[in-house]
């Protein structure tokens, strides 16, 4: 049979095999019940004996004994009732009104406050109790406490495993699920190298031509960094290894360089291949046909607000301990009537998936546990970002070997989803959850590179909470300004760079010196401090936020066979090999009299 | 399937002037709110990305950027007055996507203007089968009271 390289979900044959019953086989038993009446006696499930006489109906009465092992439920052992189960059909005396004497009081008694039931899911309840929850959790100091409240459930996601789409046309879903706009072709104003120091970028040119010769050009770079490895790793990890080696090496001789004269660069924090994670919500999508919960799918909603997860690797991201100074202010028209493509279909139709995800949010690098904000600060602000070019020839072998040729659009979506992911996750460390939104901007700057061709790009994050619960869906912009695609040099042969463009270290000077600094009366870690509360108080804040199911760790849960009773597992089945015969038809015998129990031991 | 190749000639057959695939391919209609770059494509099980790519861009010209696809399971019903289930056979669904600025649009092969010719016409012959049949029916008075046989 024919079938196509790496396609996932790609079956000739189905699996589904429809189980064909005869119907004279199936009622061959039916209504016969009767004719085993004397042997079996079947009495009413599990009702309990009355322990003496004076048994009040609120009094738990003890259970037959069952020999079923803790743990090992399921619906055929008989449960515990409670006592008015038992004589739930004697007659009540209800008295509709009060009696005159109590009817009027000296002192007013007012009815006790009841507080909200628990919640169980923010989805599933009203929006005061949403509204409720965001509150709650907005209390919570801790960043990790409210990380591990957020996320213990999974959810149904449209999980993003890499910074740009594997389909073509990705760039206006990009655009929608982050509400960027897109400012194509063209930087911000400052970013303009007229002053830039000529004797720096003679100097910094070199050794930029220098690491790229050695990395991409030399006979070292292929196959020589890992001589056993090599020979069972493909193509994509050795360029990948490369690249990666070649941004470190250009933010390297870049800092280098410029240190004399910008001592900012001292304080930047550097993180290699650094995992981000990060979920949002995208704002009113079209529903999709297929995934849906069943609560969307029963209340028909034409729109939803879908859950977005994104883990991918950065290659190199690099943070301070102060902003960048945003690019424009929030009055701009820029960040208030730029327009942002709508989307008339959910991006499932161009082929991304929908699967059940734990929702976590981690920029990088882990937090500082109670970090003492009155000592020093956390290297927690964006500084630059950088993404290479090796995944396009990873990305074409995932879709069959068919070359889209939009190079470009895969830059711009890396641009707009890395970059947008990474702050929505800096924001959280700020105390921002995707429910409260930003009171100030976040900006990054970032470059695309594989040596040859430079694209550079500044991203400044308006807003990130789009929840249609917080968002209206007219709100501030985020802006990305992309330059177009430069080359550092037209061509490499025999050992020299032809064609050399000074603009592109011009750029790369410009960005590294621009320099990070707070902006006066800005409380930027509002919700972020130590836990002064006591127990009692988180006790009750926790009852809020509530102990949500979590769907797919409950089936988990019951089965033997799985993680959870591994152990039980194999000390009842393994060890008991007549265990199955013996003792698991025990809940399925008939209700017996205790000295009939002894009596029938051997049977059952 | 079909064949990759051209067929092997053997001495008295037929020389083939053209070589034509036996795959086929159904144009479905895109659904409401489909981008218009996006065409759906009803095809055998066997046929693979490239052979859809190949298809389209050899035999139609048309100009495709990226196929994805997808084995979709046949329906299964209960058979019509019968105790067992039915499965109707594989296919698999082609996604054609084409460049940003291509559009796609679903030829409207029935527009009312042409429904409505047709009716009229329909309607004119009916009206002259009428006519034909009530001619048979029609007494031959100059045969009056004759066996059928006479005429032969």
């Amino acid at each position: 049979m024919l079938r196509q390289f790496g396609h996932p979900g790609g079956r000739i044959c189905s699996v589904f095999s429809p189980q064909v019953t005869s119907v004279r086989e199936r009622n061959k038993y039916q209504g016969k019940k009767d004719k085993n009446f004397d042997t079996v006696k079947w009495e009413h499930q599990n009702v309990p004996l009355q322990p003496h006489e004076d048994f009040e109906p609120d009094e738990w009465s003890p259970r037959r004994l069952t020999y079923y092992p803790e743990g090992l439920w399921s619906s055929l052992v008989p449960r515990p009732k409670p006592a008015w189960y038992v004589d739930r059909r004697k007659p009540i005396d209800i008295e509709t009104l009060n009696p005159r004497e109590k009817e009027w009081n000296d002192e007013p008694i007012y009815p006790e406050i009841i507080r909200e039931p628990k919640i169980a899911h923010f989805f599933k309840t009203s929006y005061l109790n949403r509204a409720k929850w965001y509150k709650e959790l907005s209390k919570i100091p801790e960043i990790d406490r409210k990380n591990v409240d957020i996320c213990k459930i999974t959810r149904l996601t449209m999980h993003l495993d890499r910074p740009y789409f594997q389909y073509y046309d990705g760039v206006q879903v990009a655009q929608n699920i982050t509400r960027t706009h897109l400012v194509d072709g063209k930087l911000p104003e400052s970013y303009y190298h007229n002053d830039v120091d000529e004797s720096l970028v003679v100097k910094l040119k070199s050794l930029l031509l220098d690491s790229i010769r050695v990395n991409k050009y030399s006979n070292r770079s292929k196959s020589a960094h890992v001589t056993i490895g090599s020979a069972c790793m493909n193509e994509d990890w050795e360029n990948r290894i490369i690249e990666n080696n070649l941004l470190q090496e250009i933010n390297y001789s870049v800092s280098n360089v410029l240190l004399p004269s910008s001592p900012h660069l001292l304080d930047l924090q550097v993180d290699v291949e650094a995992f981000d994670r990060s979920w949002w919500y995208a704002h009113q999508l079209p529903r999709p046909e297929k995934f849906m919960p069943m609560l969307w799918r029963s209340q028909r909603y034409e729109k939803i607000d879908q859950l977005i997860t994104y883990g991918a690797v950065t290659p190199l991201q690099i943070r301070t301990s102060s902003p960048l100074p945003r690019v424009v202010s929030g009055n701009d028209e820029l960040s208030s009537t730029a327009d942002v493509p709508i989307l008339n279909f959910h991006p499932v139709t161009l082929g991304s998936k929908i699967t059940s995800r734990y929702p976590v949010i981690l920029p990088g690098f882990w937090p500082e546990r109670n970090h003492d904000l009155e000592k020093s600060e956390p290297n927690d602000f964006p500084y630059m970002m950088m993404f290479g070019l090796h995944d396009l020839e990873t990305r074409k072998r995932f879709n069959n070997g068919q070359d889209f040729k939009d190079e470009e659009d895969v830059v711009k979506c890396k641009a707009m989803l890395g970059s947008f992911a990474w702050l929505n996750g800096l924001a959280f460390y700020h105390g921002f959850t995707p429910f409260h939104e930003i009171t100030y901007p976040f900006v990054t700057q970032g470059l695309v590179t594989d040596g040859q061709k430079w694209h550079f790009y500044v991203y400044q994050m308006n807003s990130h909470s789009f929840h249609s619960d917080l968002f209206t869906g007219d709100g501030p912009r985020n802006i990305c300004w992309i330059s177009p695609e430069m080359k550092l040099y037209q061509s490499y042969e025999d050992g020299q760079f032809i064609g050399v463009n000074d603009d592109v270290v011009k750029y790369l000077i410009k960005m590294y010196s621009k320099v990070p600094c707070k902006e006066p009366n800005v409380d930027y870690r509002t919700f972020v401090g130590k836990d002064l509360r006591t127990e009692e108080e988180i006790n009750v804040d926790r009852a809020v936020i509530g102990e949500r199911s979590n769907n797919i760790h409950d089936n988990w849960m019951w089965s033997y066979k799985n993680a959870r009773y591994r152990q039980l597992y194999h000390k009842l089945f393994v060890d008991n090999p007549d265990y199955d015969t013996t003792m698991m038809r025990i809940a399925m015998r008939p209700r017996l009299k205790p000295a009939e129990d002894y009596y029938y031991r051997w049977k059952y | 399937m079909s064949f990759r190749y051209y067929p092997m000639y053997l001495k008295g057959n037929p020389q083939l002037r053209v070589y034509l695939p036996n795959f086929w391919m159904k144009l479905l209609k895109p659904k409401e709110n489909d981008p218009k770059n996006l065409v759906t494509f009803k095809v055998p099980v066997q046929m693979t990305d490239w052979d859809i790519r190949n298809y389209l861009e050899k035999i139609y010209n048309v100009p495709v950027v990226g196929v994805r696809s997808q084995v979709k399971c046949g329906d299964i019903k209960p058979a019509q007055g019968a105790k067992y289930l039915i499965k109707d056979d594989d296919y698999r669904l082609a996604y054609i996507s084409l460049p940003k600025d291509k559009e796609f649009n679903w030829p409207n092969l029935f527009p009312d203007k042409k429904i409505e010719e047709e009716e009229t016409e329909f309607k004119k012959f009916k009206k002259a089968m009428e006519i034909e049949q009530k001619k048979g029916k029609r007494q031959n008075w100059s045969r009056h009271r004759v066996p059928s046989w006479f005429g032969v």
